[in-house]
Protein backbone atom coordinates (compact mmCIF):
# COMPACT_ATOMS: atom_id res chain seq x y z
CA UNK A 1 0.00 0.00 0.00
CA UNK A 2 1.02 3.60 -0.31
CA UNK A 3 2.86 5.32 2.48
CA UNK A 4 0.92 6.88 5.29
CA UNK A 5 1.98 10.27 3.93
CA UNK A 6 0.31 9.63 0.61
CA UNK A 7 -2.74 8.34 2.41
CA UNK A 8 -2.95 11.55 4.43
CA UNK A 9 -2.85 13.52 1.22
CA UNK A 10 -5.96 11.68 0.12
CA UNK A 11 -4.33 9.63 -2.59
CA UNK A 12 -6.15 6.36 -3.04
CA UNK A 13 -4.73 3.30 -1.37
CA UNK A 14 -3.93 0.22 -3.42
CA UNK A 15 -5.38 -2.85 -1.83
CA UNK A 16 -4.49 -6.52 -2.15
CA UNK A 17 -4.39 -9.33 -4.63
CA UNK A 18 -7.83 -10.85 -4.52
CA UNK A 19 -6.58 -14.39 -4.94
CA UNK A 20 -8.59 -16.95 -3.10
CA UNK A 21 -6.01 -19.06 -1.36
CA UNK A 22 -2.48 -19.85 -0.48
CA UNK A 23 0.10 -22.54 -0.86
CA UNK A 24 3.42 -22.28 0.84
CA UNK A 25 6.54 -23.11 -1.04
CA UNK A 26 8.44 -26.37 -0.96
CA UNK A 27 11.66 -24.64 -2.06
CA UNK A 28 13.84 -27.71 -1.86
CA UNK A 29 17.47 -26.86 -1.77
CA UNK A 30 18.89 -29.64 0.27
CA UNK A 31 18.93 -32.63 -1.95
CA UNK A 32 20.84 -31.55 -5.01
CA UNK A 33 23.48 -29.04 -4.09
CA UNK A 34 22.78 -25.70 -5.73
CA UNK A 35 20.10 -26.83 -8.12
CA UNK A 36 17.06 -27.24 -5.89
CA UNK A 37 13.58 -26.19 -6.73
CA UNK A 38 13.36 -22.52 -5.96
CA UNK A 39 9.96 -21.77 -7.44
CA UNK A 40 7.81 -19.72 -5.11
CA UNK A 41 4.59 -21.70 -4.99
CA UNK A 42 3.23 -19.15 -2.54
CA UNK A 43 3.30 -16.54 -5.21
CA UNK A 44 2.30 -19.03 -7.89
CA UNK A 45 -0.98 -19.68 -6.18
CA UNK A 46 -1.41 -16.21 -4.78
CA UNK A 47 -1.06 -15.04 -1.25
CA UNK A 48 -4.31 -14.75 0.59
CA UNK A 49 -5.94 -13.37 3.68
CA UNK A 50 -8.80 -15.85 3.51
CA UNK A 51 -9.44 -18.03 6.54
CA UNK A 52 -9.88 -21.78 6.32
CA UNK A 53 -8.18 -25.02 5.34
CA UNK A 54 -6.38 -25.80 2.10
CA UNK A 55 -5.05 -29.09 0.82
CA UNK A 56 -2.27 -28.87 -1.74
CA UNK A 57 -0.34 -31.28 -3.90
CA UNK A 58 2.73 -30.21 -5.86
CA UNK A 59 4.95 -32.10 -8.28
CA UNK A 60 8.48 -30.92 -9.10
CA UNK A 61 10.64 -32.40 -11.83
CA UNK A 62 14.34 -31.57 -11.76
CA UNK A 63 16.57 -33.42 -14.18
CA UNK A 64 20.22 -32.60 -13.57
CA UNK A 65 22.05 -33.79 -16.63
CA UNK A 66 24.41 -30.91 -17.33
CA UNK A 67 27.80 -30.83 -15.65
CA UNK A 68 28.77 -27.29 -14.72
CA UNK A 69 31.56 -25.51 -12.89
CA UNK A 70 31.67 -21.82 -12.14
CA UNK A 71 29.53 -20.08 -14.72
CA UNK A 72 30.00 -22.55 -17.58
CA UNK A 73 29.18 -26.07 -18.60
CA UNK A 74 32.01 -28.59 -18.71
CA UNK A 75 32.40 -31.98 -20.32
CA UNK A 76 34.68 -33.54 -17.77
CA UNK A 77 36.37 -33.00 -14.42
CA UNK A 78 40.03 -32.92 -13.35
CA UNK A 79 41.56 -36.21 -12.32
CA UNK A 80 40.67 -37.19 -8.80
CA UNK A 81 37.22 -35.56 -8.87
CA UNK A 82 33.98 -37.46 -9.06
CA UNK A 83 32.47 -37.50 -12.55
CA UNK A 84 28.71 -37.64 -12.13
CA UNK A 85 26.40 -38.39 -15.01
CA UNK A 86 22.89 -37.39 -13.98
CA UNK A 87 20.42 -37.03 -11.16
CA UNK A 88 16.69 -37.07 -11.69
CA UNK A 89 14.68 -35.64 -8.80
CA UNK A 90 10.92 -35.87 -8.57
CA UNK A 91 9.18 -34.47 -5.55
CA UNK A 92 5.54 -35.00 -4.68
CA UNK A 93 4.69 -32.68 -1.84
CA UNK A 94 1.41 -32.82 0.01
CA UNK A 95 0.57 -29.71 1.97
CA UNK A 96 -2.09 -28.85 4.48
CA UNK A 97 -2.52 -25.27 5.56
CA UNK A 98 -4.86 -23.62 8.00
CA UNK A 99 -5.63 -19.95 8.46
CA UNK A 100 -7.74 -19.27 11.54
CA UNK A 101 -8.07 -15.65 10.43
CA UNK A 102 -6.61 -13.22 7.93
CA UNK A 103 -3.41 -12.72 9.93
CA UNK A 104 -2.17 -16.22 10.74
CA UNK A 105 -1.41 -19.32 8.75
CA UNK A 106 0.20 -22.63 9.59
CA UNK A 107 1.39 -24.88 6.81
CA UNK A 108 2.56 -28.49 6.87
CA UNK A 109 4.50 -29.84 3.87
CA UNK A 110 5.18 -33.53 3.50
CA UNK A 111 7.47 -34.35 0.57
CA UNK A 112 7.89 -37.72 -1.05
CA UNK A 113 11.23 -37.92 -2.87
CA UNK A 114 11.83 -40.09 -5.91
CA UNK A 115 15.45 -39.90 -7.04
CA UNK A 116 17.70 -41.71 -9.46
CA UNK A 117 21.39 -40.95 -9.68
CA UNK A 118 24.31 -42.24 -11.67
CA UNK A 119 28.02 -41.57 -11.46
CA UNK A 120 31.27 -42.82 -12.97
CA UNK A 121 33.02 -42.32 -9.66
CA UNK A 122 36.48 -40.85 -9.39
CA UNK A 123 37.77 -39.71 -12.77
CA UNK A 124 41.16 -40.78 -14.08
CA UNK A 125 42.00 -39.52 -17.57
CA UNK A 126 44.59 -42.24 -18.03
CA UNK A 127 42.00 -44.95 -17.68
CA UNK A 128 38.85 -45.81 -19.67
CA UNK A 129 35.62 -44.55 -18.10
CA UNK A 130 34.52 -46.98 -15.41
CA UNK A 131 31.12 -48.60 -15.42
CA UNK A 132 28.29 -46.42 -14.12
CA UNK A 133 27.13 -46.82 -10.56
CA UNK A 134 23.48 -46.03 -10.04
CA UNK A 135 20.90 -45.65 -7.34
CA UNK A 136 17.17 -45.33 -7.17
CA UNK A 137 15.30 -44.34 -4.06
CA UNK A 138 11.82 -43.26 -3.23
CA UNK A 139 10.75 -42.40 0.27
CA UNK A 140 9.50 -39.75 2.62
CA UNK A 141 11.62 -36.61 2.66
CA UNK A 142 12.02 -33.94 5.31
CA UNK A 143 8.77 -32.46 6.58
CA UNK A 144 8.46 -28.72 6.93
CA UNK A 145 6.16 -26.79 9.24
CA UNK A 146 5.90 -23.06 8.64
CA UNK A 147 3.88 -20.44 10.48
CA UNK A 148 3.11 -17.13 8.81
CA UNK A 149 1.91 -13.86 10.28
CA UNK A 150 0.59 -11.20 7.93
CA UNK A 151 -1.14 -8.89 10.35
CA UNK A 152 1.55 -6.22 10.20
CA UNK A 153 -0.49 -4.10 7.80
CA UNK A 154 -4.27 -3.74 7.72
CA UNK A 155 -4.16 -4.90 4.12
CA UNK A 156 -2.49 -8.18 5.20
CA UNK A 157 -0.05 -8.02 2.32
CA UNK A 158 3.18 -8.08 4.31
CA UNK A 159 4.02 -11.31 6.05
CA UNK A 160 6.77 -12.92 8.07
CA UNK A 161 7.44 -16.62 8.41
CA UNK A 162 9.03 -18.86 11.00
CA UNK A 163 9.34 -22.54 10.39
CA UNK A 164 11.20 -25.72 10.97
CA UNK A 165 12.38 -28.54 8.73
CA UNK A 166 12.45 -31.85 10.52
CA UNK A 167 14.80 -34.81 9.89
CA UNK A 168 12.03 -37.18 8.85
CA UNK A 169 13.64 -38.48 5.65
CA UNK A 170 16.33 -41.15 5.40
CA UNK A 171 19.72 -39.51 5.77
CA UNK A 172 23.42 -40.11 6.12
CA UNK A 173 24.21 -43.54 4.75
CA UNK A 174 20.68 -44.95 4.69
CA UNK A 175 20.33 -45.30 0.91
CA UNK A 176 22.94 -47.29 -1.01
CA UNK A 177 23.93 -47.49 -4.64
CA UNK A 178 22.06 -50.44 -6.07
CA UNK A 179 23.82 -50.90 -9.40
CA UNK A 180 27.35 -50.85 -10.81
CA UNK A 181 30.69 -51.16 -9.07
CA UNK A 182 29.56 -49.07 -6.07
CA UNK A 183 26.47 -51.21 -5.41
CA UNK A 184 25.99 -51.69 -1.69
CA UNK A 185 27.95 -48.60 -0.72
CA UNK A 186 26.16 -45.54 0.64
CA UNK A 187 24.95 -42.78 -1.63
CA UNK A 188 26.33 -39.27 -1.03
CA UNK A 189 24.79 -37.60 2.01
CA UNK A 190 23.46 -34.75 -0.14
CA UNK A 191 21.58 -37.24 -2.33
CA UNK A 192 19.79 -38.99 0.50
CA UNK A 193 16.05 -38.26 0.79
CA UNK A 194 16.67 -36.25 3.96
CA UNK A 195 19.51 -34.26 5.48
CA UNK A 196 19.31 -35.56 9.04
CA UNK A 197 19.17 -32.00 10.24
CA UNK A 198 16.65 -29.83 11.99
CA UNK A 199 16.59 -26.53 10.17
CA UNK A 200 15.14 -23.21 11.11
CA UNK A 201 13.34 -21.32 8.37
CA UNK A 202 12.91 -17.56 8.37
CA UNK A 203 10.99 -15.76 5.68
CA UNK A 204 9.13 -12.67 4.62
CA UNK A 205 6.86 -11.74 1.74
CA UNK A 206 5.09 -8.76 0.29
CA UNK A 207 2.57 -8.42 -2.48
CA UNK A 208 0.74 -5.51 -3.96
CA UNK A 209 -1.70 -4.65 -6.70
CA UNK A 210 -0.14 -2.01 -8.90
CA UNK A 211 -2.90 -1.62 -11.45
CA UNK A 212 -6.23 -3.10 -12.44
CA UNK A 213 -4.45 -6.02 -14.09
CA UNK A 214 -1.06 -6.43 -12.46
CA UNK A 215 0.30 -7.46 -9.07
CA UNK A 216 3.86 -7.58 -7.93
CA UNK A 217 5.30 -9.77 -5.22
CA UNK A 218 8.58 -10.46 -3.52
CA UNK A 219 9.60 -13.00 -0.92
CA UNK A 220 12.71 -14.29 0.73
CA UNK A 221 13.44 -17.36 2.81
CA UNK A 222 16.51 -18.38 4.76
CA UNK A 223 17.11 -21.92 5.95
CA UNK A 224 19.85 -23.06 8.29
CA UNK A 225 20.51 -26.32 10.12
CA UNK A 226 20.51 -25.74 13.87
CA UNK A 227 20.90 -29.38 14.85
CA UNK A 228 22.11 -32.40 12.93
CA UNK A 229 21.94 -36.07 13.82
CA UNK A 230 25.27 -36.86 12.21
CA UNK A 231 27.53 -34.91 14.46
CA UNK A 232 30.27 -37.38 15.34
CA UNK A 233 33.80 -36.61 14.14
CA UNK A 234 34.41 -38.54 10.96
CA UNK A 235 30.73 -39.27 10.59
CA UNK A 236 29.17 -35.85 10.45
CA UNK A 237 27.12 -33.98 7.91
CA UNK A 238 25.51 -30.60 8.02
CA UNK A 239 23.73 -29.15 4.96
CA UNK A 240 24.78 -25.68 3.92
CA UNK A 241 22.58 -22.67 4.56
CA UNK A 242 20.36 -21.59 1.72
CA UNK A 243 18.72 -18.29 0.90
CA UNK A 244 16.04 -17.94 -1.74
CA UNK A 245 14.67 -14.68 -3.04
CA UNK A 246 11.83 -14.50 -5.53
CA UNK A 247 10.03 -11.60 -7.13
CA UNK A 248 7.68 -11.28 -10.02
CA UNK A 249 4.61 -10.04 -11.74
CA UNK A 250 1.12 -11.54 -11.98
CA UNK A 251 -1.38 -10.64 -14.69
CA UNK A 252 -4.77 -10.53 -13.01
CA UNK A 253 -7.02 -9.59 -15.90
CA UNK A 254 -9.07 -12.72 -15.30
CA UNK A 255 -9.24 -14.67 -12.05
CA UNK A 256 -9.74 -17.82 -14.13
CA UNK A 257 -6.29 -17.69 -15.68
CA UNK A 258 -3.41 -15.79 -14.13
CA UNK A 259 -0.16 -15.81 -16.10
CA UNK A 260 2.90 -14.74 -14.18
CA UNK A 261 6.61 -14.42 -14.39
CA UNK A 262 8.93 -15.09 -11.48
CA UNK A 263 12.61 -14.54 -10.97
CA UNK A 264 14.06 -16.97 -8.43
CA UNK A 265 17.46 -16.49 -6.86
CA UNK A 266 19.20 -19.10 -4.75
CA UNK A 267 22.37 -18.79 -2.73
CA UNK A 268 23.57 -22.04 -1.22
CA UNK A 269 26.59 -22.33 1.01
CA UNK A 270 28.80 -25.41 1.29
CA UNK A 271 27.69 -28.55 3.07
CA UNK A 272 29.96 -29.36 6.00
CA UNK A 273 31.28 -32.50 7.62
CA UNK A 274 33.21 -35.63 6.81
CA UNK A 275 30.29 -37.04 4.77
CA UNK A 276 29.77 -33.82 2.83
CA UNK A 277 31.02 -33.00 -0.62
CA UNK A 278 32.35 -29.72 0.66
CA UNK A 279 33.86 -28.68 -2.64
CA UNK A 280 30.82 -29.12 -4.87
CA UNK A 281 27.74 -28.10 -2.92
CA UNK A 282 27.71 -24.31 -2.99
CA UNK A 283 26.68 -21.81 -5.59
CA UNK A 284 24.53 -18.94 -6.72
CA UNK A 285 21.74 -19.49 -9.21
CA UNK A 286 19.09 -17.37 -10.96
CA UNK A 287 16.03 -18.73 -12.71
CA UNK A 288 13.37 -17.08 -14.82
CA UNK A 289 10.11 -18.90 -14.32
CA UNK A 290 7.06 -18.30 -16.49
CA UNK A 291 3.86 -20.01 -15.47
CA UNK A 292 0.14 -19.86 -15.11
CA UNK A 293 -2.41 -20.40 -12.38
CA UNK A 294 -5.92 -21.52 -13.34
CA UNK A 295 -9.18 -21.66 -11.44
CA UNK A 296 -10.57 -25.09 -12.20
CA UNK A 297 -13.57 -24.73 -9.92
CA UNK A 298 -14.32 -22.12 -7.25
CA UNK A 299 -12.56 -24.40 -4.73
CA UNK A 300 -9.86 -25.93 -6.90
CA UNK A 301 -6.91 -24.14 -8.47
CA UNK A 302 -4.01 -25.48 -10.48
CA UNK A 303 -0.67 -24.08 -11.51
CA UNK A 304 2.15 -24.98 -13.85
CA UNK A 305 5.60 -23.45 -14.19
CA UNK A 306 8.82 -23.95 -16.05
CA UNK A 307 12.05 -22.71 -14.51
CA UNK A 308 14.84 -21.80 -16.85
CA UNK A 309 18.25 -21.12 -15.33
CA UNK A 310 19.67 -17.87 -16.65
CA UNK A 311 22.73 -17.68 -14.42
CA UNK A 312 24.68 -20.10 -12.30
CA UNK A 313 27.97 -19.83 -10.52
CA UNK A 314 28.68 -23.21 -8.99
CA UNK A 315 31.57 -24.21 -6.79
CA UNK A 316 33.37 -27.37 -7.80
CA UNK A 317 31.66 -29.60 -10.34
CA UNK A 318 27.92 -30.01 -10.08
CA UNK A 319 25.13 -31.54 -12.08
CA UNK A 320 22.66 -28.87 -13.02
CA UNK A 321 19.23 -28.88 -14.72
CA UNK A 322 18.61 -27.24 -18.08
CA UNK A 323 15.07 -26.54 -16.88
CA UNK A 324 12.71 -27.64 -14.16
CA UNK A 325 8.96 -28.22 -14.22
CA UNK A 326 6.53 -27.69 -11.37
CA UNK A 327 2.80 -28.22 -11.19
CA UNK A 328 0.30 -28.21 -8.41
CA UNK A 329 -3.27 -28.32 -7.23
CA UNK A 330 -4.82 -26.58 -4.28
CA UNK A 331 -8.25 -27.33 -2.87
CA UNK A 332 -10.06 -25.11 -0.42
CA UNK A 333 -11.74 -27.42 2.08
CA UNK B 1 -17.53 -1.10 -18.60
CA UNK B 2 -17.81 2.17 -20.46
CA UNK B 3 -19.14 5.60 -19.57
CA UNK B 4 -22.42 6.13 -21.42
CA UNK B 5 -23.17 2.41 -21.63
CA UNK B 6 -25.44 0.44 -19.32
CA UNK B 7 -23.72 0.11 -15.97
CA UNK B 8 -22.75 -3.41 -14.88
CA UNK B 9 -25.18 -4.80 -12.33
CA UNK B 10 -24.25 -4.76 -8.66
CA UNK B 11 -25.98 -6.09 -5.58
CA UNK B 12 -25.22 -4.95 -2.06
CA UNK B 13 -25.99 -7.30 0.81
CA UNK B 14 -26.25 -4.94 3.74
CA UNK B 15 -25.01 -5.68 7.23
CA UNK B 16 -28.56 -6.56 8.26
CA UNK B 17 -29.00 -8.92 5.33
CA UNK B 18 -31.03 -6.74 2.99
CA UNK B 19 -30.27 -7.16 -0.74
CA UNK B 20 -30.22 -3.96 -2.80
CA UNK B 21 -29.63 -4.36 -6.52
CA UNK B 22 -28.86 -1.59 -8.96
CA UNK B 23 -31.40 -3.19 -11.27
CA UNK B 24 -34.10 -2.30 -8.74
CA UNK B 25 -32.96 1.31 -8.53
CA UNK B 26 -33.88 2.47 -12.02
CA UNK B 27 -35.16 6.03 -11.79
CA UNK B 28 -32.61 6.83 -9.10
CA UNK B 29 -29.13 8.21 -9.36
CA UNK B 30 -26.86 5.63 -7.75
CA UNK B 31 -23.36 6.04 -6.37
CA UNK B 32 -21.42 2.85 -5.70
CA UNK B 33 -18.65 3.56 -3.26
CA UNK B 34 -15.96 1.04 -2.35
CA UNK B 35 -14.16 1.58 0.94
CA UNK B 36 -12.50 -0.10 3.94
CA UNK B 37 -12.09 0.72 7.61
CA UNK B 38 -8.29 0.90 7.19
CA UNK B 39 -8.46 3.26 4.21
CA UNK B 40 -7.51 6.71 5.44
CA UNK B 41 -8.91 8.71 2.49
CA UNK B 42 -12.19 6.84 2.95
CA UNK B 43 -12.55 8.29 6.44
CA UNK B 44 -12.71 11.76 4.94
CA UNK B 45 -14.86 10.79 2.02
CA UNK B 46 -17.55 8.68 3.71
CA UNK B 47 -19.00 11.40 6.00
CA UNK B 48 -18.99 13.78 3.07
CA UNK B 49 -20.85 11.30 0.94
CA UNK B 50 -23.24 10.55 3.78
CA UNK B 51 -24.16 14.22 4.21
CA UNK B 52 -24.61 14.61 0.47
CA UNK B 53 -26.82 11.52 0.34
CA UNK B 54 -29.09 12.93 3.06
CA UNK B 55 -29.36 16.32 1.37
CA UNK B 56 -30.25 14.79 -1.99
CA UNK B 57 -32.34 11.82 -0.95
CA UNK B 58 -35.53 13.54 -2.05
CA UNK B 59 -34.02 14.07 -5.48
CA UNK B 60 -33.63 10.32 -5.83
CA UNK B 61 -30.01 9.74 -4.82
CA UNK B 62 -29.03 6.32 -3.54
CA UNK B 63 -25.57 5.48 -2.25
CA UNK B 64 -24.44 1.88 -1.77
CA UNK B 65 -21.29 1.28 0.27
CA UNK B 66 -19.23 -1.85 -0.43
CA UNK B 67 -16.62 -2.53 2.26
CA UNK B 68 -13.54 -4.51 1.33
CA UNK B 69 -12.92 -5.46 4.94
CA UNK B 70 -12.70 -9.14 5.76
CA UNK B 71 -15.66 -10.75 7.57
CA UNK B 72 -13.67 -10.86 10.80
CA UNK B 73 -13.68 -7.04 10.77
CA UNK B 74 -17.46 -6.99 10.66
CA UNK B 75 -17.80 -5.15 13.97
CA UNK B 76 -15.46 -2.41 12.78
CA UNK B 77 -17.47 -2.12 9.58
CA UNK B 78 -20.67 -1.99 11.60
CA UNK B 79 -19.28 0.82 13.76
CA UNK B 80 -18.41 2.90 10.71
CA UNK B 81 -21.69 1.98 9.04
CA UNK B 82 -23.66 3.30 12.01
CA UNK B 83 -22.23 6.76 11.38
CA UNK B 84 -23.36 6.75 7.75
CA UNK B 85 -26.77 7.53 6.31
CA UNK B 86 -26.55 5.06 3.46
CA UNK B 87 -26.50 1.27 3.47
CA UNK B 88 -23.20 -0.58 3.67
CA UNK B 89 -22.18 -4.21 3.43
CA UNK B 90 -19.18 -6.41 2.82
CA UNK B 91 -18.11 -6.81 -0.78
CA UNK B 92 -17.29 -10.42 0.13
CA UNK B 93 -21.01 -11.04 0.63
CA UNK B 94 -22.14 -8.79 -2.21
CA UNK B 95 -21.67 -8.80 -5.95
CA UNK B 96 -20.15 -6.26 -8.31
CA UNK B 97 -18.08 -8.29 -10.77
CA UNK B 98 -18.46 -5.94 -13.70
CA UNK B 99 -16.51 -3.19 -11.98
CA UNK B 100 -13.26 -5.08 -12.17
CA UNK B 101 -10.81 -5.96 -9.50
CA UNK B 102 -11.03 -3.39 -6.72
CA UNK B 103 -7.32 -2.82 -6.51
CA UNK B 104 -7.25 0.58 -4.82
CA UNK B 105 -9.48 2.54 -2.49
CA UNK B 106 -11.59 4.54 -2.47
CA UNK B 107 -13.18 4.13 -5.84
CA UNK B 108 -16.65 5.31 -6.88
CA UNK B 109 -19.00 4.77 -9.79
CA UNK B 110 -22.07 6.86 -10.62
CA UNK B 111 -25.12 5.55 -12.47
CA UNK B 112 -27.83 7.84 -13.85
CA UNK B 113 -31.57 7.36 -13.66
CA UNK B 114 -31.62 5.33 -16.87
CA UNK B 115 -29.04 2.88 -15.60
CA UNK B 116 -26.14 4.24 -17.62
CA UNK B 117 -22.70 4.65 -16.16
CA UNK B 118 -21.86 8.35 -16.02
CA UNK B 119 -18.73 8.33 -13.89
CA UNK B 120 -16.01 5.67 -13.87
CA UNK B 121 -13.84 5.89 -10.75
CA UNK B 122 -10.99 4.01 -12.40
CA UNK B 123 -10.56 6.92 -14.79
CA UNK B 124 -10.31 9.55 -12.03
CA UNK B 125 -6.84 10.71 -11.07
CA UNK B 126 -8.07 11.75 -7.61
CA UNK B 127 -10.92 9.36 -7.03
CA UNK B 128 -12.10 10.61 -3.61
CA UNK B 129 -15.24 12.66 -3.60
CA UNK B 130 -14.93 16.30 -2.61
CA UNK B 131 -17.80 18.75 -2.16
CA UNK B 132 -16.86 20.42 -5.42
CA UNK B 133 -16.69 17.17 -7.35
CA UNK B 134 -20.05 16.05 -6.01
CA UNK B 135 -21.58 19.35 -7.10
CA UNK B 136 -19.95 19.19 -10.49
CA UNK B 137 -20.59 15.53 -11.26
CA UNK B 138 -23.64 14.31 -9.35
CA UNK B 139 -25.81 17.38 -8.77
CA UNK B 140 -26.40 17.98 -12.51
CA UNK B 141 -27.37 14.35 -12.96
CA UNK B 142 -29.82 14.63 -10.10
CA UNK B 143 -31.31 17.69 -11.74
CA UNK B 144 -31.97 15.80 -14.94
CA UNK B 145 -35.35 14.16 -15.35
CA UNK B 146 -35.75 10.55 -16.43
Amino acid sequence: MKTSESLRRGVSAPVFMAIPFTLLAPQFANACASCGCTLSSDAAMGYSADAGWHLNVEYDYIHQDQLRSGTRSVSTVPDGNELERETLNRYVTTGLSYSPNSAWNINLQVPYVIRTHSTYGEFDSTQPLPELSSSRSSSLGDIRLIGSYQGLLPTNNLGVQLGVKLPTGHYGTAVDFNGGPNAGTPLDASLQPGTGSTDIILGAYYYQAISQDFDIFANAQFQSAVKHHMDQPGDDYRPGNSTTVSFGLRYENSPRLVPQLQVNLLRKSRDQGALADIQSTAGNVAYVSPGVTARVTPHLHAFGFVQVPVYSNLYGYQLFPRYTVSGGLSYAL
Amino acid sequence: MRVGATAPPATLVTLDGQRISTADLRGHVVILTFWATWCTPCRDELPLLSDYAVRHADAGLKVLGFSLDSPEKLEDVRRVGQTLRFPVGLLANSSAPGYGRIWRLPVNFTIDRTGRLVEDGWKEKVPSWTPDRLEQVVTPILAAEL
